[in-house]
């Protein structure tokens, strides 16, 4: 067998495999990336079929245990109150997010100076702004320009409509005084970029048949396999391999047929999610690294950060859009920044989520029994289904060590490799928070007319956001990555997904993911002649 | 034309009458409204797929009902009348079953297009199509955007790294 010899091995093909693929592409250097997963098939998503949401529960269900599928590891997460959330393909977690987009704040990366708690980030908002405009433009962000929550930032797109949901909640938090604004969103209002725009399908979180979602299979892919990235599916990567010297020398995996295969790389970036990458790096142990590699801080695996989220839902007397249009629509940040007289340190994001489905609306109230069956069911029914809208309160969850992702002594995916198993505990900061948010969300609903609010938190299958994992940080003691992504113990190994956040925002993480991964693409050009000193 | 040959079914003909009976109980048709039941072929057909795939524990949570309805009644479940049917079916003690059922029952009723037309949605898939959505009023933002900015300040604690 021929030498498979690369300059650069990226692993994983979601949404920071694809940005920093995308970037280095310009090196010209010879760059492979493997992904288990497969390129998807738009017109296979759910919206293309009258049973969308079953389907969406199941072959597309966001929980991989539940999935279940060739191309999915499972996961022990009995000991945690919520479950990972992931996808495994071109795209990974885009296929499925919501595309909600918005940056972290200048405070997000001070958490420490300003509050106490956690630690400051090795970088800051102003480095990494250049990114995010860089990222907009690629993946295609529709917003309003002038958010008083934000310093100022561009919007490429004219935000997705209010509809009749957005329209009522607004009204809700103008009678509050609070803030909202449309929703930054990783959704094309306008054809862009050869995608066609939104046509409010309204089942996002299944994929786009349409398109219009910005997910990295149909943004980046495309940009950087025409400069020259390789990408190979169905390549699960087992393990990091290390030469005598400590570097790292490439990876095994196995391949679509289930054949071992080696890899060799002048570089290495692990793109594989807050759970993924832990993952590999604690099963590429060698005598130099018994403990896993890059760990000679004890943190790989440690301060895994979800964002605990709270469901807030009511129910009107008029019909607004149910399952009509995309989930995002409109948030608050009002209570975002840290005021302790709230009880809790840090803050949350209100997230509008537009309306359900007519099965979900369904199934959900009739085993509740909100919704009766027999004679009453029609009559009762229509008093619900597209008259529910809400939002989800996505709060700030702050690192512990005792969260941790490590390996399950017994349970491995259908190559063998052992999978992650997670231990997560809710701290009384993120409950107090969590309380406060269904709380002001309440009256938020009810200002707004609501007749009837009912509210979830946490929400436990909603473990949507993996992070803290590997850490960045200037201190090798202290944290798994450098302030420029690269290992402190292998200098040849980067890591560029959420394992890397040093605290978690409150807010969804993909841009700043992906910002991170463009920032450090550019600080790897910037060095390419000492790249490992 | 349903998609369930009777004789791919892992449910005996007795056992797919009472399913049959209890999905029409849960949902039946309306005149009110202008739709089928929930017993309806079509839709049941597409009710007896969802149950196939959970047919191990639907089955033993229908022979749980029948005992129940033996007990009581001792009659079978099918021999009861309209009310006795749906007394055992609210029973705390068969709620399995009722759980199994409602979630196979609202899952097709509710995938039906004669049904999704009826509570104004469309009657085909959501792809090509697409949905209308109001752009809204959006003079509503019209006091947040003269509020101030409020995002905290931290040019006093800000390090430079590259």
């Amino acid at each position: 067998m021929a030498e498979d010899s690369v300059d650069v091995l990226i692993i994983g093909a979601g949404a920071s495999g694809a940005a920093i693929a995308w970037s280095l592409a310009e090196t010209r250097m010879h760059i492979v990336c493997l992904e288990q997963g497969d390129w998807m098939n738009p017109s296979e998503y759910p919206s293309a079929h009258m049973d969308w949401e079953s389907r969406a529960a199941g072959e597309f269900s966001i929980s991989p245990n539940r999935r279940g599928g060739m191309t999915d590891y499972p996961i022990n997460e009995t000991n945690s109150p919520i479950a990972v959330a992931n996808f495994n393909a071109v795209g990974g977690a885009t296929i499925l997010y919501a595309g909600h987009f918005p940056r972290f704040h200048p405070s997000d990366f001070r958490v420490r100076t300003l509050d106490g708690v956690a630690d400051d980030w090795p970088i800051d908002y102003e480095t990494l702004a250049p990114y995010y405009d860089e990222n907009d433009r690629m993946m295609g962000v529709s917003g309003l320009a002038g958010d008083p929550a934000y310093p100022p930032k561009p919007a490429i797109m004219p935000p997705l409509p209010l509809g009749r949901a957005g329209t009522k909640l607004a009204e809700g938090f103008n009678a509050m005084g609070w803030h909202w604004w449309p929703s930054d969103s990783a959704i094309a209002t306008e054809p862009y970029d050869g995608r066609d725009k939104c046509i409010n399908l309204g089942a996002c979180t299944a994929g786009c048949a349409q398109g219009a979602k910005a997910s990295t299979d149909i943004t980046y892919w495309p940009h950087a396999i025409r400069s020259g990235v390789e990408l190979r599916t169905r390549c699960r990567v087992r393990e990091i391999t290390v030469r005598k010297d400590g570097m790292a020398s490439g990876a095994i995996y196995y391949d679509a047929d289930g054949v071992e295969q080696e890899i060799r790389a002048e570089v290495v970036i692990l793109a594989c999610n807050g759970v993924g990458t832990p993952r590999l790096l604690l099963n590429s142990t060698s005598n130099l690294f018994p403990d896993g590699l890059a760990n000679s801080s004890g943190l790989v695996g440690r301060n895994l950060m979800f964002h605990p989220y709270s469901a807030i839902r009511g129910t009107f007397e008029t019909d607004l859009d149910g399952a009509r249009g995309p989930g995002n629509c409109i948030w608050s940040q009002e209570f975002y920044e840290t005021d302790t007289s709230r009880g809790f340190v840090r803050g949350f994001t209100y997230e509008i989520a537009r309306g359900g489905g007519p099965v979900n609306t369904a199934v959900n109230h009739m085993l509740s029994g909100k919704v009766a069956w027999g004679k009453d069911h029609h009559r009762s029914y229509r008093s619900v289904v597209n008259r529910i809208t809400g939002m989800v309160g996505i709060c700030e969850d702050l690192p512990e060590e005792h969260n941790t992702v490590t390996l399950d002594p017994e349970l491995t995916d259908s190559n063998g490799i052992p999978a992650p198993k997670t231990d997560y505990t809710l701290s009384e900061n993120s409950r107090r928070m969590l309380d406060y948010s269904v709380a002001r969300a309440t009256e938020v609903l009810e200002a707004a007319g609501a007749i009837d609010v009912e509210s979830t938190a946490p929400i436990p299958f909603g473990g949507w956001h993996l992070m803290g994992t590997a850490r960045m940080g200037a201190d090798p003691q202290a944290s798994v990555v450098n302030e420029w992504g690269r290992s402190h113990d292998v200098r040849n190994l980067f890591i560029v997904d959420g394992s890397i956040f040093v605290t978690s925002a409150g807010v969804n993480p993909t841009r700043t993911i992906q910002a991170l991964a463009l920032y450090v693409a550019d600080s790897m050009k910037q060095r390419l002649a000492n790249l490992f000193d | 034309m349903p998609d369930v040959i009777a004789s791919d079914s892992p449910y005996s003909i007795e056992e797919r009458d009472v399913l049959r009976r209890v999905a029409g109980i849960l949902i039946p048709a309306s005149e009110e409204y202008g739709v089928p039941g929930a017993d309806d072929e079509t839709i049941f057909a597409r009710i007896l797929g969802l149950a196939s795939e959970r047919a191990e524990s639907i089955r033993t949570e229908m022979e749980a009902l029948q005992t129940r309805a033996k007990e009581r009644h001792d009659e079978s479940f099918l021999e009861l009348n309209d009310a006795q049917q749906t007394v055992l079916l609210r029973d705390g003690e068969t709620s399995g079953f009722l759980g199994q059922m409602i979630r196979c029952t609202a899952t097709a009723y509710y995938e039906d297009g004669r049904v999704l037309q009826s509570i104004d949605l469309k009657s085909t898939p959501p792809f090509p199509g697409g949905h209308e959505i109001e752009q809204g009023d959006w003079s509503l933002l019209d006091p947040v955007k003269a509020r101030p900015p409020f995002y905290r300040n931290v040019k006093a604690t800000r390090k430079r790294n590259l």
